[in-house]
């Protein structure tokens, strides 16, 4: 599984590069507009998004066809694509926020406490939207794949407006700031839930698609 | 003792199927595979290694299972489609990290030895490398895990006679091993002439014949001649006829006409038109 995960970071490594400037890009905004959590946000995202790309690249060479005539199981082939999404939207954000708390040892616009729940929070909406991409990604390709994508991430945003008016019209309302701390910080955890459950529907997809 | 056996296998698809496909290929001899394109030699290829799901049908590598037993068959095989299905960002040294750690007999100073006498520069990007150099690499992957059975499809198609030449070396110089088997998939017909121990013709989705090579080019023969002077031929002798601008053509067995008749050795190409464009009377 090592052998593939790192396959995956060969094949994305141009990709991290862009990435790595563009935040960098994000670090200097940070610095002088003060967007520290921003920063860690975008590189989460970023993280979870090289593993799509890593699926577009494996279909552009039909890497597949070769990948299952290795002495390795369909199963273990979909565990390393999982491996992958976690370790580059945790380490995407071990990574960056020492940085981030550095720059706010100066700025000291934010408390750790925030930075850590946001972290929390954007790590679970990257997870959720891995557990609902990758099999998708297997069972459409890429190319409709990606419009799905589209719309997981968009349509949630897009009906937030609406939920927020709906919730005060029928007085529906959020709990307490302590209690959403907590939930954010929980949140990772719980979205392991949906990850491990997408990971069981991506290995019966993969298990029976042909190449 | 048989590297591949199959028997009765099937696998439809909604414009194409295999049908019946049943042959063995020895240890120790090299099959050449061959059919027109679309006559069904990827998808058999693809079914023995469980890349297509087949229908129905038994497939056994080596005695086992091909699914059953799939990840311990996988370390004996080595594949060379007719292209290399690596990211294009690649490189030679980075395919060669990755793989040692997915083969136990992964040989590193084997892989930078071939890539040496195939002057391929390691540090080099897939997409850099021509479609030769690709080829080269590739068989050069197939090879560094020390396999018992290759399995290539189309691995000369679109190469230069010189690069097939040298590639076609490579795969003599690996039959030097009594234990290793070749199943060598192409529609380069004087390829497999050169290399091949047994030939299986496979013709829309169904075997045709699947024959020792010399057995074959010595049972069969061409008559060329007249309409009329075909009538000379007896019935049971021919076994396709073809007509052309310049007469008629006859694929013959040879056990069945006198020696007076002019024939001629057929090639497996000419063996091939026969089978696919010829009537049968």
């Amino acid at each position: 599984m090592i052998a593939l995960i790192l396959k995956d970071l060969y094949a994305i490594k141009g990709q991290m590069k862009s990435a790595v400037y563009l935040l960098l890009f994000f670090m200097l905004l940070a610095f002088f507009f003060d967007m520290g959590p921003v920063v860690v946000m975008c590189a989460v995202l970023f993280g979870a998004l090289q593993v799509i790309t890593s699926f577009t690249f494996d279909e552009m060479s039909k890497w597949d066809k070769y990948g299952l005539t290795l002495p390795v199981s369909r199963r273990k082939i979909i565990a390393s694509k999982y491996a992958l999404s976690l370790l580059l939207t945790m380490g995407s954000a071990l990574i960056l926020t020492p940085l981030v708390l550095l720059f706010n040892l100066y700025f000291k616009s934010f408390s750790a406490n925030e930075l850590f729940s946001m972290l929390c929070v954007i790590s679970a909406a990257a997870f959720l939207m891995l557990s609902v991409s990758i099999p998708v990604l297997l069972k459409f390709g890429t190319q409709k794949g990606r419009l799905f994508l589209f719309a997981v991430v968009f349509i949630p945003v897009f009906f937030s407006g609406f939920i927020s008016e709906y919730m005060e019209r029928f007085s529906i309302y959020l709990p307490s700031l302590q209690t959403i701390k907590l939930l954010a910080y929980g949140a990772p955890f719980f979205m392991l839930i949906p990850l491990a459950l997408s990971y069981l529907v991506s290995a019966k997809i993969y298990s029976s698609k042909e190449f | 003792m048989t590297a591949i056996s199959i028997r009765n296998l099937h696998k439809s698809f909604p414009a194409f199927a295999l049908r019946n496909i049943s042959f063995d290929v020895q240890k120790g001899t090299v099959m050449g595979f061959v059919g027109e394109n679309g006559a069904g030699k990827s998808t058999t290829i693809k079914c023995i290694l469980n890349v297509l799901k087949k229908d129905r049908g038994l497939i056994e590598i080596f005695g086992h299972d091909h699914v059953e037993e799939e990840v311990k068959i996988k370390e004996d095989i080595g594949v060379v489609y007719d292209d290399l299905p690596f990211p294009e960002m690649l490189t030679g040294k980075e395919i060669e990290k990755f793989m040692h750690k997915l083969y136990k007999k992964w040989d590193s100073p084997l892989f930078y030895q071939l890539l040496n006498q195939f002057k391929i520069d390691p540090s080099k990007k897939v997409k850099e490398l021509s479609r030769g150099m690709k080829m080269k690499l590739s068989i050069s992957i197939a090879f560094a895990h020390h396999p018992k059975l290759l399995i290539l499809d189309e691995p000369t198609s679109g190469l230069d006679p010189i690069v097939r030449d040298e590639i076609l070396d490579l795969f003599l110089t690996f039959m030097q091993d009594d234990n290793h088997t070749i199943l060598f998939s192409s529609h380069i017909t004087s390829d497999l002439e050169k290399i091949a121990d047994t030939i299986t013709f496979i013709h829309e989705g169904e075997i045709v014949f699947s024959e020792n090579k010399d057995v074959l080019l010595y049972d069969y023969a061409i008559w060329k001649g007249s309409p009329d002077e075909m009538k000379d031929l007896p019935e049971e002798a021919i076994v396709r006829v073809r007509k052309g601008v310049f007469g008629t053509e006859a694929l013959v067995r040879k056990k069945y006409i006198s020696r007076i008749f002019p024939i001629k050795r057929p090639t497996i190409e000419e063996l091939m038109v026969f089978f696919t464009k010829g009537e049968i009377r």
